[in-house]
């Protein structure tokens, strides 16, 4: 009787265990999106042109991350993406001083060479700063055979100079300073672009967004970016921008030639994708900044616009973020929405005339007022302050004092 | 003045306006009397303005008033026969107004909608090619032989499926007539109705004998709500004083027949 008991009691508290498994393995394997500060609350509207969003992931398996604004979907994060360093030395994924953890989902990690040094100052948050005599190198040789790559990173250069690396593979793909005027996006197959420095379009010591875009099959074959907009395009169609070649992606060295050509200065954020990005998706990813900060955290910040040039204009937007892990489980935030609200209010009194008397004490006085967004109607007089005007209506059953000056 | 707006990013703008109201001291002196015609300029009081307009007869197919174009603001649509309960309409509006028509009726009993028990007088003002979002204020003016009224209450209602009562101010009293007023929601079919006696708690009192005015005072009679109270509770007083001495009589004779009951025992 006793053993049968106890047989009981384990059946009870295996059945438990199961259960327990089964719901903490269902809830934790959906992806955790959510907003986070400085995004606005829901219905709000703001006089601000730009708007500062802020979104927190959290999934071990990340597989996909959408961000949608005003109805449309850019994948910020997929199998697309081969590359991506934050260059924010976090300790908890695996980095040090000499060590770039790939946040994408192929872990094509980096070594910092040479003089490359940590520095605080980055674009988003650290960076990693070269004074001419360092660099990274991968372990992967990235670009080969690609048909379509778009190749993007924050360069704070303090100097040009000839055969300065941005990023690429020597011999396949090549991007940087071609001379001490020009920046040039080199391709093994499919030929060239240089672009002649305008230096309010990229000025030294500042923070430039530089994407490198090429498309075998459609003009412009090869573009390149400056902060957000297109700035040279060229290149012909090609099977293929280059089969192979012998060398690894490299940062800020050996990527015009096998070694040297060190870069001078600070870059951000390099991230390279197997497909070409549309001017739009370049845009929204020179705003933007996902950052991995720890095992299995995320963030996506992005600060709004209209587009590269135009701020936002005067019209409720909507938003959201959406992740999918590598079981296709979805997860996303709600959607939210913000209008922006710059015009000012109209208001002009129609009746009575200004400084007139009248002898009616049940006088009205009338009013129009304008506005897409219209809130609240209020009035004082020296008698009576802040009267809410219900639906911004006239003022219509006041009986003023006699003698009253109004 | 200084009326305000903001919107929904809140930025404000404000306008400012400045006016004053200055009613004529002959105005202010003068008896409020309804004018026989012959018209009047505007006042404060509101009923006693008069327009020069023809003794109509609203009791038969009622009356149209027709407005090519009438302007934006307060229009005063006044009856001047007096042996009616209509005694004006005002409607207040937004925007300049074409081709209106108002057509006011009095009728004592009414056909096309259920009739109001009590109702004294049924007033109807119907209009054409006037929008309710057009008007901010609309009223309706009326006045009752003091005979009939009798101290009685005095209400307008409104036929909205079913007879809603609406607030109803009394303005005053002249000659023989007692003069109410009520905002109305919308023109519809309105009913007069005289009902119980006027409350006796709040009267309305001209003051008349002190400036020849229409001022209305409002004097609560509290010596009557005094009273009245003063019997209820003495009635509640009686009735607990009643029952303690019941109670205590009650008592006092367990306790008289239990000591007997025990006196008893001893002998």
């Amino acid at each position: 009787m006793l053993k049968r008991e106890k047989l009981n009691k384990l059946v009870f508290k295996f059945l438990v265990t199961i259960i327990f498994l089964i719901i903490t393995s269902t809830v934790f394997a959906i992806p955790y999106v959510d907003f986070s500060n400085p995004t606005p609350s829901n219905n709000t509207y703001t006089t601000n042109t730009t708007i500062e969003l802020n979104f927190s992931i959290t999934e071990s398996s990340l597989n996909k991350l959408i961000y949608n604004w005003d109805g449309t979907n850019y994948t910020i994060f997929n199998n697309s993406l081969i590359l991506l360093y934050n260059f924010d030395n976090i300790s908890t994924i695996g980095e040090d001083d000499t060590n770039i953890v790939d946040i994408s989902r192929y872990s094509i990690n980096g070594t910092v060479t040479g003089r490359g040094t940590l520095n605080s100052s980055g674009k988003y948050n650290s960076a990693y700063s070269f004074s001419g005599k360092g660099g990274i190198n991968t372990t992967r040789s990235l670009m080969n055979s690609l048909t379509q790559f778009t190749m993007a990173g924050w360069v704070y250069a303090s100097a040009t100079g000839s055969r300065i690396s941005f990023f690429g593979q020597n011999d396949l793909v090549e991007s940087g300073f071609i001379d001490s005027d020009s920046i040039m996006l080199w391709v093994s197959n499919g030929g060239n672009i240089d672009w002649t420095i305008n230096s309010t379009i990229f000025p030294l010591n500042t923070w430039n967004f530089v994407v490198f875009v090429g498309q075998n099959s459609t003009s412009p074959y090869l573009n390149l970016y400056i902060n957000g907009l297109s700035s040279q395009t060229g290149g012909e169609a090609v099977s293929n921008f280059g089969n192979s070649s012998i060398y690894n992606f490299s940062i800020g060295q050996s990527v015009f030639d096998s070694t040297g050509g060190n870069f001078t200065g600070s870059m951000d954020n390099v991230m390279v994708f197997n497909r070409s990005l549309t001017s739009d998706e370049i845009y929204h990813i020179y705003i933007s900044n996902l950052r991995k900060y720890d095992e299995s955290k995320y963030s996506l910040y992005i600060n709004q616009s209209q587009n590269a040039t135009n701020v936002l204009f005067d019209k409720s937007y909507t938003y959201f973020v959406s992740g999918i892990n590598s079981t296709d489980d979805e997860n996303m935030t709600e959607i939210r929405t913000i209008g922006v609200d710059t015009i000012y209010p109209s208001i002009n009194t129609t009746q009575p005339i200004n400084n007139t008397n009248s002898t009616d004490q049940n006088l009205d006085v009338l009013f129009t007022r304008n506005d897409t967004n219209l809130g609240s109607c209020w009035y004082s007089t020296s008698a009576e302050t802040n009267i809410t005007l219900n639906s911004c209506s006239n003022i219509t059953d006041v009986v003023w004092d006699d003698g009253q000056l109004i | 003045m200084t009326i305000w707006v903001n919107d929904s990013a809140n930025q404000q703008n404000s306008s400012k306006l400045t006016f004053s109201i200055s009613v004529p001291q002959s105005q202010n002196n003068q008896n409020p009397a309804p004018s026989n015609g012959g018209g009047g300029s505007g006042s404060s009081s509101g009923y006693s303005e008069k327009t020069s307009l023809e003794s109509i007869n609203l009791l038969a197919n009622g009356n149209i008033y027709s407005y090519k174009q009438l302007a934006p603001g307060k229009t005063k649509i006044e009856v001047q026969d007096k042996s009616l309960v209509f005694d004006s309409v005002e409607i207040s509006t937004s925007r300049l107004i074409n081709d209106l028509e108002v057509k006011l009726t009095e009728e004592t009993i009414i056909s096309n909608v259920e009739n109001l028990p009590g109702a004294y007088r049924y007033l109807i003002v119907d209009t054409n090619n006037l929008l309710d979002s057009w008007v901010y204020k609309r009223a309706i003016n009326f006045k009752i032989s003091k005979s009939i009224v009798n101290e009685r209450k005095v209400s307008l209602y409104i036929y909205e499926n079913t007879w809603k009562e609406i607030e109803t101010n009394k303005l005053g009293e002249i000659s023989n007539f007692i003069y109410y007023k009520s905002k109305v929601p919308h023109f519809s079919v309105f009913a007069v109705k005289i009902s119980k006696k006027e409350s006796s708690d709040e009267k309305v009192l001209e003051n008349k004998i002190e400036n020849n005015s229409d001022i209305k005072v409002k004097v609560n009679d509290s010596t009557n709500f005094n009273k009245t109270y003063f019997y209820i509770i003495l009635f509640i007083v009686v009735l607990i004083l009643t029952f303690l001495i019941k109670l205590i009589k009650k008592a006092s004779k367990k306790e008289y027949t239990h000591k007997r009951k025990i006196k008893r025992r001893i002998i």
